[in-house]
């Protein structure tokens, strides 16, 4: 550990020494993704792959054409019902007589991307105890360190639940008069501005708990703590007596990640019709960066752990 | 007969006709000649004119309320004696117990009545000329539903009869409550909206008086006329109203009275707010020059231009399309926003209301497909006066129509409603997708109020009759029913044409019999679906032991597509097959069987088979299995799975924040 380097600095270099980490989460990100979009593909298929008509959402994106194709019953695009599990059956099925409309399209890529969070959580310990040694651990000793820490970040997820229920409620009360001030007041923006204050107020308090359960988290690696309601409390303590300067690391790198995907939104926007594997490039970057600045946030807070507390 | 018989016999009969002539009963008999018009670009009436309103009203705006005299001429050139006279209240719509709430609360289960959407319109008093005070003979009556809670009709009966070409005169005294906007009229802040205010006679139509109770699908009904209209205001608002406005005076308690008057129309709407911008510019059209008059909100003034930009396209090609706007001014309204835009997108003789917001970008066109389609009304209903109550397709659906050829000819016919950040999307396939979803259900002949529901009345009315008019362009051609609208325009504004009038015309300009068409499209549900079964080319030597080896210009194929009707609608189309050596064959088939095979023996093997190359027939329910192609393009599918995968890929990393 390099104490002359900043705090963002040292954990840019601890991310970039176990990078392979951030190839990882990609992958998989991406496996599971495009098995969580395949029942959507396969229903689509049936109807664009020798049609002509399909050329309409190739050249560039007639929304009257999708717009078609997904309220066209027999495609079924956007269903929540039915089971997802289906879709295994839906590759050998044969294709003229495969009845799309049995399995979810919607709740299938949900079911995935939450079996992405879980994976996540699973990574997480071997993601910190990397950071804490600051050196590449072989695979078997990072997925020990997964799956000791495990059971503990199922704990924490669970008390995170209890603690964001307070603010989904004041998201709830903040939609709720955003529709008010859209029907009745007297200034035409108001109701917009109060949604972003009020957006904004939600971020800042996300960010707190996200702050204060990330160093309950470096905290038990660090301290070998099983015991995560303790954990919990003293990264309270820990947290909000340094919040300033925590804050201030994570802020930077939410931000740094919004900038980017934004940027990379906005370029899409302006891409010419053609070049979809330009397309794709761009938007995978958009979120290998996001994972990115999300394991830098991690090893930042290891970095930080270490040098206030150790 | 003896001379001196005959002396008594011609004082008798001098005497008859100078009495009828000068008699001053309760009818008048001779009709003062109009006064030149000062609200149309005309030189003489445009219409029978059954109907003089002369209306003085003065509104509170602290109340929101609004007390009148109205004096009714009605003009009776129905042939036949009346003494009994409906009218709508419409305002009375707005209390919880009448019809159109109740269809609403049964259209929408969670809807909760509030009081401040109460309105009413109350009757102080009715006079007939020269009959006296009838307002104990007002009767509310409910001819549609037998709902006697709903007091949007009344009848009063006369103690005679109105002579057929005579005229009656009613004196109403009246008092309006505005609510809430709910839908169309109301207050929203300080901004008001009258319409539907005034007690309005209905419309002898078909041998009988036709006066519909308000409804939640429905719209209204009324007969052409004149109206002059005093309406007195506090001095600080800023007015916009139908017709013209010839004068303004202020009075000595603060509030000022405009003078307008409306010829040959059939509806007086009027609105004020104080903060209005008032922008205002010139169209000539082929009868003159044009006001563009618009009533805009303070914060949309950076959407005057937009505004502006497509009433003048749209004027033009009316102008040049269909016939001529006649009025001296169209006043355009941009209704207070929150739910002041529930009197948004509306129109009523030469006024309409639009629907701007502050972050509508440019290339979202729905400002623009709102304005035009209001005014397109001024036209497809203003002028040709159907009844919106029995046909409303006459009116919302011929007006969906020409909007969307409006909106093809300004912005490009796949981007007319939508070209933003590469997404593009036409007006005519919007509406078609909404026929799409209702295509079964209704014919688009229904009247308003008989719809399976609030939404589907407007995925028919609006969206069928869009699809139906644009595949009928197939039919007939795209000019000739542009002339077929054009002569229907001209041959029934200024009057009540009924559906029949307007097939003919369409007939009668095409030289075709359509009652194939119409009656399926027009008074039918069937859908129009036609698919490709089977496509593909077959060795014509297949029972060959060994044959040789294929060779593209050789081998001799025998090609098959098979072709079926999936729902129950005819309609004869065309079948395009390409083949890998260029060649295309067309084949034409009729529709009537289920299914039809079509084969060719070529030296080549098919590529495609196309059901309707072009798209034409936008009554076909589904385009994508129109055609078949031997090669699977597999792109449109990659697409979606990536664009499906990325979105996924977004909402795990979201969600494994948690983690």
């Amino acid at each position: 550990m390099t104490e002359h380097r900043g705090l963002l600095c040292e954990g840019f270099f601890r991310l970039k020494n176990y990078k392979r980490v951030l190839w990882w989460m990609f992958i998989v990100n991406l496996g599971l993704s495009m098995l969580g979009a395949f029942p959507a593909a396969i229903s689509v298929r049936m109807a664009t792959d020798h049609s002509l008509h399909a050329r309409r959402l190739v050249d560039s994106f007639d929304l009257g054409a999708f717009s078609a194709l997904a309220s066209d019953p027999e495609v079924h695009l956007f269903s929540t019902t039915g089971n997802s599990l289906y879709f295994i059956g839906a590759f050998s099925a044969d294709a003229s007589s495969c009845e799309v409309n049995l399995y979810s399209t919607t709740a299938c890529s949900l079911h995935f991307a939450l079996l992405f969070m879980l994976f996540s959580l699973f990574l997480t310990g071997g993601v910190l105890e990397a950071y804490r040694t600051n050196r590449k651990l072989a695979t078997r000793e990072f997925f020990e360190a997964c799956g000791s820490y495990f059971w503990r970040w199922i704990r924490l997820l669970l008390m995170m639940t209890i603690v964001l229920v307070p603010i989904v409620l004041l998201g709830m009360a903040l939609l709720k008069h955003t529709a008010t001030l859209l029907k009745d007041s007297p200034n035409e923006k108001a109701a917009f501005w109060f949604f972003l204050a009020g957006a904004g107020l939600i971020g800042f308090l996300l960010i707190c708990v996200r702050l204060w359960f990330d160093i309950a988290q470096v905290r038990a690696v660090v301290e070998e703590d099983s015991r995560m309601l303790r954990n919990l409390q003293h990264a309270f303590m820990l947290t909000f007596g340094n919040f300033p300067t925590l804050f201030w690391m994570y802020l930077r790198l939410v931000v740094f990640g919004w900038i980017a995907f934004g940027l990379g939104l906005w370029t899409w926007a302006r891409r010419p019709a053609a070049g979809f594997e330009w397309t794709i490039l761009l938007l995978e970057l958009v979120v290998l960066w996001g994972f990115a600045m999300r394991l830098w946030q991690r090893a930042c807070e290891m970095v930080w752990y270490q040098r206030r507390v150790l | 007969m003896s001379f001196f018989r005959s002396f008594l016999l011609s004082f008798f009969l001098f005497a008859l006709v100078t009495v009828k002539c000068f008699a001053t009963t309760s009818t008048q008999s001779v009709l003062a000649p109009s006064p030149a018009p000062v609200s149309t670009l005309a030189s003489q009436a445009l219409s029978e004119r059954v109907v003089a309103y002369q209306i003085d009203a003065r509104f509170d705006a602290v109340k929101r309320a609004l007390d009148a005299t109205e004096v009714l001429t009605y003009r009776n050139l129905t042939s036949q004696p009346q003494d009994t006279f409906p009218f709508h209240l419409y305002l009375n719509a707005f209390q919880p117990t009448s019809t159109f709430m109740k269809e609403n609360r049964h259209e929408y289960p969670t809807f909760k009545w509030e009081d401040k959407f109460k309105a009413s319109a109350e009757i102080r008093a009715l006079e007939v000329v020269g009959m006296g005070d009838l307002t104990s003979q007002i009767k509310f009556i409910a001819p549609d539903d037998g709902n006697l809670e709903d007091r949007t009709v009344f009848q009063v009966k006369l103690p005679r009869p109105v002579a057929p070409n005579e005229s009656v005169q009613f004196k109403i005294a009246f008092h309006d409550q505005f609510g809430e906007v709910f839908v169309r009229t109301g207050y929203k802040r300080d901004f008001i909206l009258g319409g539907q205010w005034f007690p309005k006679v209905g419309v002898w139509w078909q041998g009988a008086w036709n006066c519909h109770q308000f409804h939640l699908s429905s719209e209204f009904f009324a007969d052409f006329g004149t109206f002059d209209v005093k309406l007195t205001v506090p001095r600080n608002e800023v007015v916009g109203a139908s017709g013209v406005q010839l004068a303004e005076a202020d009075n000595s308690d603060g509030t000022k009275t405009l003078t307008f008057r409306g010829e040959d129309i059939h509806d007086f709407v009027w609105t004020a707010q104080p903060s209005y911008r008032v922008v205002e510019d010139y169209f000539t059209g082929s009868m003159g020059k044009v006001k563009i008059r618009m009533l805009m909100q303070p914060g949309h003034m950076s959407q005057a231009a937009r505004h502006m930009r497509i009433m003048k396209e749209t004027l033009k090609r009316f102008d040049e399309w269909y016939g001529p706007y006649p009025y001296r001014q169209i006043t355009v309204v941009d209704p207070a926003y929150g739910g002041g835009q529930r009197a948004g997108g509306m129109e009523y003789p030469t006024l309409i209301t639009g629907n701007a917001t502050w972050w509508m970008p440019e290339g979202v066109r729905l400002l623009e497909q709102t304005l035009s389609h209001e005014f397109g009304h001024q036209y497809w209903y203003g002028m040709v006066a159907t009844n919106e109550f029995e046909d409303p397709w006459l009116d919302e659906g011929i007006n969906s129509y020409t909007e969307c050829k409006i909106l093809d000819d300004i912005f490009g016919k796949d981007r007319s409603l939508m070209d933003l950040w590469g997404i593009t999307e036409s007006d005519s396939a919007e509406q078609r997708n909404s026929y799409r979803a209702a295509a079964d259900l209704d014919p688009i002949s229904r009247f308003a109020y008989h719809y399976i529901n609030g939404v589907y009345y407007y995925d028919l009315v609006y969206g069928k009759t869009v699809t139906v008019l644009v595949t009928l362009e197939k039919v007939v051609g795209e000019e000739t029913l542009k002339r077929a609208i054009r002569t229907y325009f001209m041959r029934y504004r200024f009057k009540h044409p009924t559906q029949e009038d307007f097939l003919k015309t369409i007939e009668e300009v095409s030289g075709q019999d359509l009652r194939w068409y119409f009656n399926q499209a027009v008074y039918g549900t069937e859908v129009l679906d036609y698919e490709i079964l089977r496509a593909d080319s077959d060795r014509a030597d297949w029972y060959v032991k060994d044959p040789p080896a294929e060779k593209k210009g050789e081998t001799l194929y025998r090609t098959t597509v098979l072709v079926h009707r999936k729902g129950g609608f005819i309609f004869p189309v065309d079948v395009l097959v390409k083949f890998d050596n260029g060649e295309t064959v067309t084949g034409h088939w009729d529709g009537r069987e289920r299914w039809a095979s079509f084969t060719c023996d070529k030296k080549a093997k098919l590529v495609s088979a196309e059901i309707d190359p072009g798209n034409a027939v936008l009554l076909d329910k589904n385009y994508f299995n129109n055609s078949y192609t031997t090669k699977p393009d597999t792109r449109a599918t990659r697409k979606v799975l990536y664009y499906w995968t990325w979105i996924t890929q977004v909402v795990a990393q979201w969600l494994a924040w948690l983690a």
